[in-house]
Parts: structure tokens; sequence; C-alpha cells
């Protein structure tokens, strides 16, 4: 048995002639957040809702905790907590009363549950004020408050920051973050907000229209993206044993036969290309680069849109 | 029965039940002061049975159905709207658990008006007293009438009810409930055992004398001749049908 919460094999969905997801694979790790990012209709809510079986999947498959979803929803759905694009509750009723009701269809929810839920997102207990009335930052609260109910292994949350002024969002960070580290939970976190998903996921998914571009651990990620020298000489191999030899140069990657990236920065450029030269091999160009995160996701997404 | 209580939960502070009610208890006050204000020397209302029939025919006629088109339609489609549904589906709620908990919350609406009615006309038997009938017996045989009809009539509805879980706005099922029942109104003797609400009244007609008059008087003097047990065959199997429908819409759709 692998380690993963989630893992989709070949996910597809196709709405009438358009493919919204296709044959995405993503391996959701336990006790880790993953982020999956990408822009507004990518297809990240559309595999959300697969993997709950919110909408009929066309091909491809979702294991949850090992199993496959599809029949197994009584026994897999009750450990997972979930937020869909805006929470759904019944407008005629208060915070509490929603909750009480999710929490009695649950049946498994302990004493007092309704209560502690609320307390975590900063809602009172047994307010009087109906749903209707509730600032959409409120909603959002309440709909993690449902989630967190029955305290479940996996949290889905479908871009839970959305409507939170700042103070909310920065909360809602840390009290995500609490999550997995103190609590252990599995957390699988769609946003098309670049810093927050930077700022919160243990592991990355790109997704732009419909493909998974890229799946990574963000310690990765951020290697990839960290400040480099760039290099392009004649001879690579050689280049490469010249720096470590007389730099003793570890850290360092080979992109083709012509480049190096080198990410000890503190070298000295000039040395470096002086090393070369005097070994015959030719410097095409030298230059220090600093790519970030949002330039990285530019790039591989093919353009703007992610924050 | 948690599904049950649950459903009924979600009704607090709801305008269209209380709205419901409202028109049910006025239709049932309209019945009493008919029967306060004609002699019982006079034909129309010498009878309990008159009162009762008067009451049920107001109720049952046109007010139930639409009165549980409009509720299935609110019941069904709020949780559309409010995209409450997706929550219960994630919890995880069967489709066919939550189908079968509104038709019954649908049942127990209809149960509840019938009876409330049949106890505004008992209670208008003894304020506008003097009729010659009144008694266990007939209390008894008018409370059998009204919950026969307030368990079969929900049942007739079933298709409105799919209208209900398939449609995308009100509009649709709250038209179909009118249309439903057009041709009802219009021919109930020739529709019996074919459309359910007409079946419904096939079956009433065989509880009573009483009833059988009753029923003439909507059939516009035509006795029926269809036997009660093929009204209810037909009755239950456009039901079952519909349920079926019903339940495939909400297992195929996307939320």
């Amino acid at each position: 048995m692998n380690n993963f919460v989630i893992e989709t094999k070949q996910l597809t969905k196709v709405y009438g002639e358009q493919d919204v997801v296709k044959a995405v694979n993503i391996h959701v790790k336990k006790g880790r957040i993953y982020g999956l990012l990408g822009r507004n209709g990518a297809g990240k809510t559309t595999i959300m809702k697969m993997i709950l079986g919110l909408t009929p999947i066309t091909s491809g498959k979702v294991d949850v905790f090992g199993q496959d979803i599809k029949g197994r929803e009584k026994q897999v759905f009750p450990r997972i907590g979930a937020i869909i694009e805006t929470p759904g509750f019944y407008p005629n009723l208060t915070g509490t009363e929603n909750l009480e009701i999710f929490a009695k269809l649950r049946g498994t929810v302990g004493p007092n549950a309704v209560k502690k839920a609320l307390e975590v997102v900063g809602l009172p207990y047994k307010d009087k004020k109906l749903f209707s009335k509730y600032s959409l930052g409120m909603k959002q609260r309440l709909g993690i408050a449902n989630a967190i109910l029955h305290d479940p292994e996996l949290l889905i949350l479908d871009e839970p920051t959305n409507g939170l002024d700042p103070i909310g969002i920065a909360e809602m960070r840390n009290f995500i973050k609490e999550l997995s580290v103190e609590r252990g939970k599995t957390i699988l976190i769609s946003s098309h907000i670049l810093s927050e998903i930077a700022l919160l996921a243990d592991d990355i998914g790109i997704i732009d229209h419909g493909l998974l571009l890229e799946e990574n651990s963000m310690k990765e990620l951020k290697k990839k993206n960290r400040k480099y020298i760039l290099l392009q000489v004649s001879d690579v191999s050689k280049a490469a044993l010249i720096l470590e030899h007389q730099f003793h140069l570890v850290d360092y990657s080979v992109h083709d036969d012509q480049t190096l990236r080198i990410y000890d920065t503190c070298l000295d450029m000039a040395e470096i290309n002086k090393a070369l030269i005097v070994q015959d091999i030719a410097v095409i160009s030298s230059q220090v680069c600093n790519d970030t995160l949002e330039d990285y996701f530019k790039k591989i997404t093919g353009g703007e849109g992610i924050a | 029965m948690t599904m049950i209580v649950v459903e009924l939960q979600k009704w607090k502070r709801n305008k269209t039940v209380w709205s419901i009610f409202a028109l049910t208890f006025l239709l049932g006050i309209f019945a009493v002061n008919r029967a306060c204000s004609i002699s019982r020397s006079s034909p129309l209302m010498d009878q309990f049975s008159d009162l009762y029939t008067l009451a049920f025919k107001n109720l049952t006629s046109l007010f139930l159905p639409i009165a549980l088109g409009m509720f299935a339609t609110t019941l069904f489609f709020d949780e559309q709207k409010n995209d409450t549904l997706k929550e219960l589906w994630i919890i995880p709620i069967s489709k066919s658990q939550l189908y079968f908990s509104k038709v019954a919350v649908i049942i127990l609406m209809s149960l509840i008006l019938c009876v409330f009615t049949f106890a505004i006309c008992v209670g208008g038997g003894f304020i506008a007293g003097d009729f010659p009938d009144f008694n266990t017996s007939t209390v008894l045989q008018s409370f059998v009438l009204y919950l026969l009809g307030g368990g079969l009539v929900p049942i007739a509805m079933l298709p409105i009810v799919f209208m209900a879980t398939s449609s995308k706005g009100y509009g649709i099922p709250i038209g179909a409930t009118f249309l439903y029942l057009v041709p009802v109104v219009i021919a109930p003797a020739y529709l019996m055992g074919a459309h359910p609400l007409a079946s419904v009244m096939g079956i009433y007609s065989s509880l009573s004398p009483v009833s059988a008059d009753m029923v003439r008087s909507w059939t516009q003097g035509v006795t029926v001749t269809l036997s009660p047990s093929l009204c209810l065959i037909s009755i239950f199997t456009v039901g079952i049908v519909f349920t079926i429908l019903s339940i495939i819409v909400l297992r195929k759709r996307s939320y």
C-alpha cells in the first residue's frame, strides 16, 4: 500500500465536447498540505468535485485512503471534511442550527462538537443571526466549521480564503497550518493565489486548462527558483569537473550539453570564467539569474494570470 | 427517521409552510361559515356529511395539489439553490435516502393539512349545530376520508416531485402543477385509471355512499365504474415510475 491519501489516476472530465480535466494524476501524501494552483477555470474545482463524487468522472479513477471511492462513499466520506466553492447552508436557520443539522446527519459527531467547531473559526455559539444575514467571510468560516465538525483525517478546501479580509486570510492560513502540523490532518487546498499556496503548501500541483503541468514539493520548487548563475559553455562535463575540483562546488545542476546552473551565487563569476578559459572551455555566457515562483508559473503555464 | 426529523428542522421560520397552514385554516373556516349561514332545512347543509365533504372538496380538489406541488418544488429546489445538496452528498447522504425523506415530509404535510381541516370540521359541527348525523360513526367516516386524501394526494403528485428534482428553477414545476391539474378539473371521470389525481377520486367513491355522492358532484354526475384496486394500482404504478426517474436524475446530476 502506498503513502497517498488521495491518488487520482488519469482523471478526466469532459462536458459536452470540452475537456475540463485531462488525465490528471495527483498524489496527496499523508499529513501534508497539497496546494492545487491554477487560474480561475483551470479545472481545480472540477477535480475536487470528482474526488468527492459531486460530478461524475468521465474516465480515470480516484483512490482515497488507498481505496477506489466508487461505491465506498459510506466508508470513505465520513473521514473527509470539505468546502467546495461557496459553502451551502439553510438561510432561514442560524449558524448553530445549521451545524446541528449536519451534526445530526453525520451521526458520529461528539458532544459539544458544534460549539467547539464554531469556537475554532471564531463564530459565536447559539447566536441568533440567520445564515442569510452572514457576510461572505462568516459564511466561509461556517463552511470550515462544518468541514472540521467530525474531526476528519482529510480536508478538501476549495479556495477557503475567498471573501475573507486580510486578517481573516492570515488567521485561516495559520489555522490550516495548525491542522496539518499539530493535528496531522492531510489537506488538499486549491487557490488561484500563488502567494497563498506558497505560504501554506508542502506539495504543489500546477493546473492549467485541465492539465496538471507540474507536481512537486514546495521545497523542490523553491530550489528550482532560487538565485543561480547560468553558465553556457562549450563542454559541460569538463566544466563541471573543474567546478567540482577547483571550486569544491556541489550545488549545481546540468541542464543540457551547454548549460549549467550554479546555485552557490557567492562564487566569483570572473574567477569561474577565468578557470574555464584556461582549461580551453569556451564560455558562451554567464549571468546571475533570479527567477521567482511567479516567473516560474508564468513560464510553465505559458502566460499570466496567477497572482 | 433522523432524515425526516432533520427535514422538519429545516422548515423553521419558513414562510411558505406558514402560508399553506393559514390558507388551509381559511378554507376550513369558509366551510364552517357556510354551514353556519345555511339553514338545516336546506338540502345543501342538512347533514354533517355536507359540511365535511364541502371542506374536503375545498381542500383536496385544487388547493392541496397546488400547495403540495409548490411545497415539493421548494423542498427540492431550495436545496439546490442554497447549494446545500453538495454538503449533504459529502456527508454522505444517499440520493434515494434524501428523496424518500423529502417525500415522507410531503406526505406528512398533506396528512397534517387534512387532519387539521378535519378538526376544523368537527369543531364547525359543534358550532353550527343541529346536524342529525353528527355522531361518532359519521365523524370516523369523515376521518377515514381525510386520511385517505392526505395519504393519496401526495403520492398522486409524484410526477410533479420528479419535475421539482429535475428542474433548474421554480417556474417549470409550478407551471407543471397547474397543467397537471387542468385535465382533472375538466374531465376527471374519463381520466380515472390514467391520471393519478383522477384515480384518487375513484378510490374516494368506494369509501361510502356519501363519498360516492361527493365524487359524482366532481365528475358532473358521471358514476365511477372503475374498481378502486385498479385506481390504486394506477396511482402506485405512476408513483413508482416517477420515483425511479427522480432518483436517477438526482444520481446523474452534477453538483
